[in-house]
């Protein structure tokens, strides 16, 4: 065989080329990759394979076939556009939006599959190829241009599509399309000087094989972006390039030995070595993933004790809160009661007597309250409410709330109670009704208490996988200072103390806490005073 | 002793029945001719209100909303701390008695406040209307006999 007359380098970086194929190859059949992306990753190293194949062995064969050799480079040259086409593929199932653009992809499959179809079978592209001074220059046709432009097309397509879903991710969700963009970046720019600037416009054809060789790069890149395991990935894939790359090598040894026993002891060479790179690889892997196991674990652990910390911060400064807020009531109560029981209340007018009989019932009941919202708090956080998911309406357990204890609180102060239905589907979601009913009948109760006159409106609505139900009244509604601290313990708006003494500030609070444990957000909203709340809840709808 | 003068009580509380009680407890133990009694129901406002009112005695709550760097408002002690340390850094107003009287009970408050130099602490669950103006009545002898 005579293909020393290329350079060494050259057959070395063909053969690492084609046996990193092979490895990503296997990873990309190995790994779950959503289905489209699996499919086009795929072909794209098949186009590659082609490719770079047909470039090489065009150059291989020049002068012991010509004829050969020019279908080579013809089928390296059909490739070379289907590549680009399955690249824009690639990266629309890559961002996600495949159904978005129809009309393009129907253009850029057609316009591909015609400028490949016209490479293959006619000399428009490529018409010939000649020896000068031993290398190989390919005589252009008339269709290069065109053919260079469709090619172009493709590539300013792919990048401003890539780059338009890059600018619309935040900051922490960039990584996966960084690693295409760039991927992607450097496998143009190598191809627009090598292929085409250096060739085209100044001649120099020799370093063609740099333009056809950085497929390698965008398809490392694609596998760092396609394939979850980052982490030990890199240190793996080099082992297993070089492991894999050697193995080609002696591969093809084999058929370069001149006697039978020289061709058993490179057989048995081959296996050895298969065999123990094996071994390798696997211990090499083995040993990452423990590292990474550690890693992780060290990291959560961490994290707990944080969470830990944290935890007992809060505890502390609950008990802290939750004395002040049991011994004020006591302190009135006492109080009021030692006048009474000395007699000396008959030093205040009548009338006065009178209103400190109610400040004694409000601060039992402040007392009640405290104690039993308190209880509801210490359960949660403890723990010690474990969710039990089902599927319930939640249109029937809100009129459940209603006519199960409300209906005749807001019948006596004369208030609307209303349940609007946006959404035609059912209501029905997979959560927990318990948790639920404990969130619902809290901001019932709240927008009741605070609202003397109007009414109460709840509107159900489903948005995207959550049902988001709003509770709208028309109630004294909540400065801009009361709506930051809203939702924090024992915190109670300014006028929401004048309007209703027995509340403890920890309704809110617990509403909150449940409805993240149900995996779903709570935002309350006002317009200021005397303009109603308005409390919006997202829950999951399974 | 303040002989034929009134009393001149601030008291500084963020409830509003405890500000009720006390201000009925010096109506019965002493009327409108021996207690003048005004309230006030935060930090807010103080330093005015010390000015304009000139106290004889302060009766200071811990816990109070108090603002933080951020702009919430969260319940704590450093509220009525920070007022007492204002108070008595200031040359005019470091002889105003004050008694701290607070819902916390544990003997580092207690320290504090007094090192901060308060004249009385007093737990409020644990004071009765009667304890308290026994407390106010000595506190202003002490004062007098210096």
């Amino acid at each position: 065989m005579h293909y020393f007359n290329l350079p060494i380098y050259n057959q070395i970086l063909v053969f690492l080329i084609i046996s990193i194929g092979v490895w990503l190859l296997y990873l990309f059949l190995r790994n779950p990759i959503k289905k489209g992306l699996k499919l086009f990753s795929i072909f794209i190293i098949i186009l590659m394979f082609l490719w770079v194949g047909g470039a090489y062995l065009a150059r291989l064969l020049e002068e012991s076939n010509p004829f050969l050799s020019l279908f080579f480079l013809k089928l390296a040259w059909t490739a070379t556009p289907l590549l680009f086409v399955d690249l824009y593929f690639f990266i629309i199932y890559f961002i996600n939006e495949e159904k978005k653009y129809n009309f393009l992809s129907w253009l850029v499959s057609l316009t591909g599959i015609a400028t490949s179809l016209l490479t293959a079978t006619s000399g428009l592209v490529v018409k010939n190829i000649k020896f000068t001074r031993g290398s190989l220059s390919i005589e252009y046709g008339k269709g290069m241009l065109p053919f260079l432009g469709v090619v172009a097309f493709y590539m300013l397509t792919s990048l401003y599509l890539l780059f338009k879903k890059y600018k619309s991710l935040e900051k922490g969700k960039r990584i996966r399309i960084q690693y295409l963009l760039l991927g992607i970046s450097v496998f143009y720019l190598a191809n627009l000087i090598f292929n085409i600037f250096l060739p085209l416009v100044l001649k120099i054809a020799k370093f063609y094989w740099l333009g056809d060789y950085s497929t390698i790069v965008l398809l490392l890149f694609i596998s760092a972006a396609i394939i979850k395991h980052q982490l030990f990935g890199i240190r793996i894939a080099f082992v297993e390039v070089v492991i894999g790359g050697i193995s080609v090598l002696l591969f093809l040894d084999i058929f370069d030995a001149e006697s039978l026993p020289k061709i058993l002891l490179r057989i048995l060479f081959f296996l050895i070595f298969i065999f123990l790179g094996w071994l390798l690889a696997e211990s090499l892997k083995k040993n990452i993933l423990q590292q990474e196991k550690l890693a992780l674990a060290y990291k959560r652990i961490k994290k707990s004790y944080k969470d830990l910390q944290a935890l007992d911060k809060a505890k502390d400064e609950f008990l802290h809160i939750v004395s002040h807020q049991l011994r004020t009531p006591l302190t009135v109560l006492r109080g009021y009661l030692d006048f009474w029981a000395t007699g000396k209340i008959k030093k205040l007018p009548k009338k006065r007597q009178e209103e400190i009989k109610k400040y004694i019932i409000v601060s039992a009941d402040r007392l009640h309250k405290i104690i039993k919202d308190m209880l509801e708090v210490v359960d949660l956080e403890g723990g010690r409410m474990v969710i039990k998911k089902k599927i319930f309406n939640v249109e029937k357990l809100l009129k459940d709330i209603y006519e199960g204890g409300l209906e005749g609180s807001f019948k006596v102060k004369g208030l609307y109670f209303k349940i609007k239905k946006k959404t035609k589907e059912s209501l029905e979601i997979y959560s927990d009704p318990r948790f639920l009913s404990i969130v619902l009948q809290n901001l019932l109760e709240n927008a009741y208490k605070y609202t003397l006159r109007g009414g109460v409106s709840v509107v159900i609505n489903k948005d995207g996988d959550f049902l988001k139900i709003i509770v709208k009244d028309t109630g004294i509604g909540l400065t801009l200072d009361d709506k930051e601290r809203i939702f924090g313990k024992f915190i109670r708006g300014e006028r929401a103390k004048s309007v209703e003494p027995n509340g403890t500030g920890l309704g809110l609070y617990a509403t909150k806490k449940i409805i993240e444990i149900l995996g779903g957000r709570i935002s309350i909203d006002s317009e200021g005073e005397n303009k109603g709340v308005e409390a919006t809840i997202w829950l999951p709808l399974k | 002793m303040y002989k034929g003068e009134k009393i001149k009580i601030l008291l500084v509380d963020d409830e509003n029945l405890i500000r009720s009680l006390f201000s009925d407890a010096f109506q019965i133990y002493g009327g409108e001719d021996k207690y003048e009694i005004e309230t006030l129901s935060g930090v807010e406002n103080f330093r005015e209100k010390v000015n304009e009112y000139k106290p004889n005695i302060i009766l200071l709550d811990l816990i109070m909303p108090l603002k933080n760097t951020n702009g919430t408002e969260q319940l704590s002690e450093e509220a009525g701390f920070s007022l007492l340390k204002e108070l008595k850094e200031d040359s005019k107003t470091k002889d105003i008695a004050v008694i701290v009287f607070s819902n916390l009970g544990d003997i580092m408050a207690k320290e504090k406040a007094e090192n901060l130099g308060a004249d009385a602490y007093m737990v409020k669950s644990e004071t009765l209307p009667d304890d308290l103006i026994k407390t106010i009545e000595k506190v202003l002898k002490n004062r007098s006999e210096k």
